[in-house]
């Protein structure tokens, strides 16, 4: 253990001298500035869309009607619309007044989708699209009840979705992209500078070197995790405010696929194409249960890490079938984006999801059930552990294996 | 740092002539590190005593030889060279005796420890260059050392005080805390010493350790060579210039195509001893058996036969420098008398000037030599014969030894 722990010393003083950490780091900014960016965006949008904004320029296009009347049959429709969408808006501005009552609100809206559950006949409830929806939304309802939760109204930009949602495409790429520049040249690079010879002279059992290797890569990989999914989060706050810390999110949603008839789904268009049998998802909730957002974004930046553990320990092995650090590195990023692609395209192949574990990079994803929508499948948290934890062990062993044996006659 | 002493003579290890600002190496304070097996015993080993063995060690890559059957012993006390032409299995034999490779066959032992078997035992006693010593350039000279001395199981205020000994036994000490891409070669040679010092180790392994070195740095080198081996160190050494080789090295063992054909103490190499100059047919070269123990110190040395023939030295010839004018003439004449001769490397710019020859004849036939230049009408200004360098030797040997097996295809020395 000692000597693992010596290797482990001395690979953390090569990493933080090495360009390659510069290189990383740039990645990461880059990673958190676009991030920023969206979160700017965001915030652009929702200054536009809220109720009083709205509102406001309802009216000045009636009273620019009104200063004009024409005698166009469409004159009188339009300002009754505009005066419907109004009064609409009044009513919405009043609600999400701080003052106004939201419990009685939900209350009711709960009262609602128990009516709604009713209607559907016991014997179509396994498959009922509508019961199902209908319970999701009530056990929500009633968790915000309990929890004293007020719903965020929908234009309201929360920093912890815009986290979660730029999360789910930056762990496929740009977190991937900077554990590759960490780790593919741990071995390969001292293979291609030669300096492995002098290492592995040493009094130390290559796979002591090998795991304490190992070892630094995953805690950096880790780290660097940790500070980028930290940074975002925190640039979040700083652009949209701390809003939506404690709304709730599904995690642990199965779901059923069946034919669009037996999920009571009209879907057949006027032509009368019916949908074809598991085409339609319906959600089950015997499994799932809500977190406030922070537990969420808290949990998925956990197995954001967990997932770059896998990802560093890919390129690890890379780093040790290759000689030079060009092609370790370049091998890791290819794996990246055909991952990426593979996912964007291939995913409806079950045994893509299967069989290719960068499906399952946005672990918080495959909890939440957005990768089993996607997949057509059930792709539960469980199955991308197991997934990407198959691929490491194999990883790791072959890297072991290889090079406790390898002779180093070229370097 | 190390060059007050002499001009390169090497003293006999036997003798060990050590002035007093040589390399001490200081006994090591604390228990003996029983851990990791690694026996750190302060004294120096009595000279003599078995420190590296080869036994029958082979080496197969794919369907190739090559290392064959090798047996060698490096005792304590002695430099020992390792010569051989491009791909004879140099570098693969050093590779397999630092662990970086492992033998098809046969064992490697340091101390008794087999590398393989028990490598943190075996290598806890070796230091070790291989070609160039490629240290971690990004790092400064100092942080390489305590890497290396950190997997030398060096801890705490023992290390440091180590590495400022290495690092003043190399003469590093301004420049130790640079980055070592600011390094020159020759410094990075020396940075390549000093880390092979770290651990005090009882054999050192040099693979060329001499690549980039000016002269001034190559004598330095091998006065600090001859110091450590003077203390009782085993120092095998791996060269391609075969002088460094003869000025540094007591023993020397000559491998061809994975072979070793020859073995024999330098000092005998030259005077002519080990191959039998003056008399016919030469001496019937036996091997040095592992259980031979007896011959490093005996002067006996022993050439491989190859299919036990005449080696093609049963009449050494030596160089004979000739100072002439007009050489052209001078080498007319002498071919016209079927003696080997060719201008110097350098040449004579003119022709007309008087110029340097070297002919290649037996010690006896010079003066007839000399008659026949004059009677040419050629001025003879100056006679040199010079010594039978190890260079030829090893160009005769390993010619006479060719045994139609090609020259290692894999481009390694």
């Amino acid at each position: 253990m000692r000597e693992i722990g010596t290797v482990v010393l001395n690979e953390w003083m090569k990493l933080l001298r090495r360009r390659r950490l510069w290189v990383a780091g740039v990645i990461a900014l880059l990673t958190v500035g676009l991030f920023t960016l969206v979160a700017i965006q965001a915030k652009h949008n929702a200054d536009s869309q809220r109720p009083e904004a709205q509102l406001a320029s309802a009216q000045r296009a009636l009273a620019t009607l009104r200063a004009h009347p024409s005698g166009d049959p469409q004159y009188r429709s339009t300002v009754a619309n505009l005066r419907a969408e109004i009064a609409a808006l009044k009513n919405e501005v009043k609600s999400e007044a701080p003052g106004a009552p939201w419990r009685d609100r939900l209350r009711q809206q709960a009262e609602a989708l128990r009516q709604q559950m009713r209607l559907v006949p016991p014997a179509e409830r396994a498959t009922s699209l509508q019961y199902h929806e209908s319970q999701g939304q009530l056990m929500q309802t009633q968790w915000e009840l309990d929890h004293n939760v007020r719903p965020l109204p929908g234009w309201v930009p929360s920093p912890y979705r815009e986290v979660t949602e730029y999360l789910s495409f930056a762990v496929r790429l740009f977190l991937p992209l900077m554990v590759v520049i960490l780790v593919a040249d741990m071995v390969a690079g001292e293979a291609t500078d030669g300096t492995i010879k002098l290492l592995l002279v040493r009094p130390v059992a290559r796979w002591k070197v090998l795991i304490g290797k190992w070892i630094t890569s995953l805690w950096a990989s880790a780290l660097a995790t940790v500070v980028v999914v930290g940074a975002l989060w925190a640039a979040g706050i700083a652009v949209l405010g701390n809003t939506g810390a404690w709304q709730p999110v599904w995690v642990g949603v199965h779901y059923a696929w069946v034919s669009g008839a037996a999920a009571g789904v009209n879907t057949g268009g006027p032509g009368g194409l019916a949908p074809a049998a598991g085409s339609v998802a319906v959600p089950l909730y015997a499994h799932a249960h809500l977190l406030p957002a922070w537990q969420y974004v808290l949990a998925s930046g956990g197995l954001a890490v967990l997932a770059m553990l896998a990802v560093a320990t890919v390129a690890f092995f890379c780093s040790t079938l290759f000689r030079s650090a060009m092609a370790s590195t370049g091998v890791s990023l290819g794996l990246t984006i055909v991952g990426l692609v593979v996912y964007e395209l291939g995913i409806r192949e079950h045994w893509v999801v299967w069989l290719w574990f960068p499906v399952h990079l946005a672990l918080f994803d495959n909890w939440n059930g957005s990768v089993s929508l996607q997949a057509q499948m059930n792709v539960p948290l469980g199955f991308g552990v197991a997934e990407l934890a198959a691929w490491s062990a194999v990883a790791l062993a072959v890297s072991l294996w290889h090079f406790s044996r390898r002779d180093v006659l070229n370097a | 740092m190390m060059s007050e002493s002499g001009q390169g003579q090497m003293p006999p290890a036997e003798a060990p002539t050590v002035d007093a600002v040589t390399v001490q190496v200081p006994p090591i304070e604390g228990p003996v590190r029983a851990e990791r097996g690694v026996a750190r015993v302060g004294q120096a080993l009595a000279p003599g005593t078995p420190v590296l063995t080869l036994e029958h060690v082979s080496k197969r890559i794919g369907s190739r030889w090559i290392v064959e059957d090798v047996h060698m012993t490096v005792r304590a006390g002695e430099v020992y060279g390792f010569l051989g032409p491009n791909g004879a299995g140099k570098t693969t034999t050093i590779r397999m005796i630092v662990g970086l490779a492992r033998p098809s066959r046969g064992v490697i032992r340091v101390l008794g420890h087999d590398v393989h078997r028990d490598r943190s035992a075996a290598l806890g006693h070796v230091g070790t260059i291989v070609e160039n010593p490629e240290t971690y350039r990004y790092l400064t000279g100092r942080e390489n050392l305590i890497h290396y001395a950190r997997l030398a199981g060096l801890r705490g205020a023992e290390r440091q005080r180590r590495i400022a000994e290495v690092v003043d036994i190399v003469g590093l000490g301004a420049r130790i805390d640079d980055k070592v891409k600011r390094y020159s070669l020759g410094m990075r040679q020396r940075l390549g010493v000093a880390q092979a010092l770290l651990a005090r180790p009882k054999l050192l392994v040099l693979d060329e350790p001499t690549n980039g070195l000016d002269p001034a740095g190559m004598r330095e080198f091998r006065e600090l060579i001859r110091r450590l081996a003077a203390e009782g160190m085993a120092v095998f050494v791996s060269s391609h210039l075969l002088s460094e080789i003869e000025q540094m090295c007591d023993r020397v063992a000559i491998l061809k195509s994975g072979r070793v054909i020859a073995e024999a103490k330098v000092a005998d190499m030259l005077s002519g001893r080990a191959f039998g100059q003056a008399g016919g047919g030469g001496t019937a070269f036996g091997h040095v058996g592992a259980g031979d123990d007896g011959a490093a110190g005996s002067g006996a040395a022993h050439q491989k036969g190859e299919g036990a023939g005449p080696t093609g030295l049963s009449r050494a010839r030596v160089r004979v420098r000739l100072h002439v004018a007009p050489p052209v003439e001078a080498l007319r004449a002498l071919r016209e008398a079927g003696v080997e001769a060719v201008p110097e490397a350098h040449g004579p710019a003119d022709w007309g000037e008087p110029g340097v020859l070297i002919a290649s004849a037996a010690p006896d036939e010079v003066p007839g030599l000399v008659r026949r230049l004059v009677a040419a009408g050629v001025d003879v200004h100056a006679v040199q014969p010079e010594q039978d360098t190890l260079e030829d030797l090893f160009l005769q040997l390993t010619a006479a030894a060719a045994d139609g097996r090609g020259e290692g295809a894999d481009g390694r020395a």
